[in-house]
């Protein structure tokens, strides 16, 4: 077909646009392309007018094609994305927009190419990200189950002896976190007991508590002052850790079973309680404030030493438990927890730490938002 | 959380809203940092009256506040601590190290 008129008047106007533009007849054949087309296939004009559309394709990529273009004859416009062939036989992604115009000398196809190949690229990248993504997910999920494995193997193992027996309970907020417990027997008739909170949750307080762990355990065995211990911990937290913006609080004690006395410690934590029977529980305090925060929180007079009795319960324990919340927006506190010992220990010793697990859910609107760590003695 | 700030000479008062956690706790950091390290405020309070809760990352947030006014010679004041703030801040034994005061008249005055 020879090229109508009115093309040849807009073909200045088709020239200066930035996508590609072809004009065809209703049997495809070309008529016009402009210069962005020629630019984005590689082909010559000569190489493409008056040749049929079909011709650049494969048979199969035609087969894909020939239902758009239908609907361009029927509803008159259309606008989908395919590939434009290039001469080498590349494929060009574009968003084929296509528009049928009719007058007295025929039907003609309008058709535009935006070159969308960087966003094609980009869509390929991101889909190859997240796939990566997804492997290092799984690969750090696995990394954490792991962790969380070797963090439940530090948790305290239940003691029971003649004259002392313990219990304890760990939650973390997440797979791992920053709370440990350890109650070690010393020799026949002591025991050595540490809670411990880091601040934060997650990996990088689990971190920290791990490496902790093995400091605390080794000076609670041999005998170590509490305000050595204290010292030491700080000194390691501020010049190891640094600025990290993460402290530690500490509860710890060393329990002569035989003499039935304890030495009690606390740095920044939550007091312990020693519920005992026909009294309130009475409140072991930190004499000493938080570490690794700043350079001399320990109280020289942090050690305090406490006769016991039998039956005496011994209850330490982390903030997630007086951190917590009712649907009020009332905190629980120091007051809260004293209330919930002094009920729970009529309660026999063995049940008297779920007793006072259940109480602070009990208390707490949904589930905990910190690590929970509770432990529980039993003076026989 | 929600925090703003008042200068008044070389007084800046942060009047800080709802819970300081771990999520939102290091906007009020950088905030306080700033007003600290570069402003140079002589005396940053931080008004605490709304505030309900503060967690263990609020809690650094206020420390660092703290250690970087006594590194350059300035005031770190908290004022109208919450019942649940002031027990978080005492277990912590570090109402013996931070400047506390009922409220901004006190503050302001002292």
């Amino acid at each position: 077909m020879k090229k109508p008129e009115w093309l040849t008047q807009i073909e200045t106007v088709l020239e200066v646009l930035n996508e590609g533009v072809v004009v065809a007849d209703d049997h495809n054949r070309i008529l016009f392309a402009n210069s962005r087309f020629l630019e984005m296939t590689g082909f010559s004009r000569h190489e493409l007018i008056g040749n049929d559309a079909s011709s650049f394709y494969s048979s199969q990529e035609w087969a894909s094609l020939t239902p758009q273009i239908d609907i361009v004859f029927r509803s008159g416009h259309n606008r989908y994305s395919f590939v434009l062939p290039q001469k080498g036989g590349g494929r060009l992604p574009v968003i084929i927009s296509s528009r049928m115009i009719r007058n007295s000398i025929g039907q003609f196809d309008i058709i535009t190419f935006t070159d969308i190949s960087e966003q094609v690229r980009a869509e390929e990248e991101l889909r190859s990200a997240n796939i990566e993504l997804k492997k290092r997910q799984m690969e750090i999920e696995e990394d954490l189950r792991l962790a969380a494995r070797v963090q439940r193997s530090l948790a305290p193992r239940s003691v029971v002896g003649d004259k002392l027996s313990v219990d304890s309970f760990y939650h973390p907020v997440h797979s791992i976190g920053g709370d440990f417990a350890l109650a070690n027997p010393v020799g026949h008739e002591n025991l050595g007991l540490l809670v411990c909170d880091v601040s934060g949750h997650g990996i990088g307080s689990a971190l920290v508590a791990n490496r902790i762990y093995s400091e605390t355990t080794a000076n609670l065995q041999s005998g170590m002052s509490f305000v050595d211990m204290f010292e030491e911990l700080n000194r390691f937290l501020i010049e190891e850790i640094g600025s990290s913006g993460m402290f530690v609080t500490v509860a710890a004690a060393r329990i002569d079973a035989h003499r039935r006395r304890m030495v009690f410690a606390g740095a920044g934590h939550p007091p312990a309680m020693i519920a005992r029977h026909g009294q309130s529980p009475i409140l072991l305090e930190s004499r000493s404030m938080i570490l690794g925060a700043l350079p001399d929180p320990i109280d020289v007079t942090t050690s305090l030493e406490v006769e016991l009795q039998p039956d005496d319960r011994i209850v330490l324990y982390t903030d997630g438990i007086t951190e917590a919340f009712n649907s009020r927006g009332q905190m629980l506190g120091v007051e809260g927890v004293q209330e919930i010992v002094r009920r729970t220990s009529s309660l026999p010793p063995n049940q008297m730490k779920q007793g006072i697990l259940d109480s602070v859910a009990e208390w707490r609107e949904g589930p905990p938002t910190d690590d929970v760590s509770l432990m529980l003695v039993h003076v026989r | 959380m929600q925090i703003s700030a008042r200068r008044h000479d070389k007084t800046t008062i942060f009047d800080v809203s709802g819970d300081i956690d771990f999520a939102n706790s290091p906007d009020m950091r950088q905030l306080m940092l700033r007003e600290i390290c570069e402003i140079r405020a002589s005396r940053v309070v931080l008004n605490l009256s709304k505030v309900r809760y503060i967690d263990s990352s609020g809690v650094a947030s206020l420390i660092e506040g703290l250690k970087a006014s006594r590194a350059l010679g300035s005031r770190f004041i908290l004022i109208g601590l919450s019942a649940s703030a002031r027990e978080v801040l005492h277990i912590s034994r570090l109402t013996k190290v931070f400047e506390i005061y009922d409220n901004e008249e006190q503050a302001l005055a002292a």
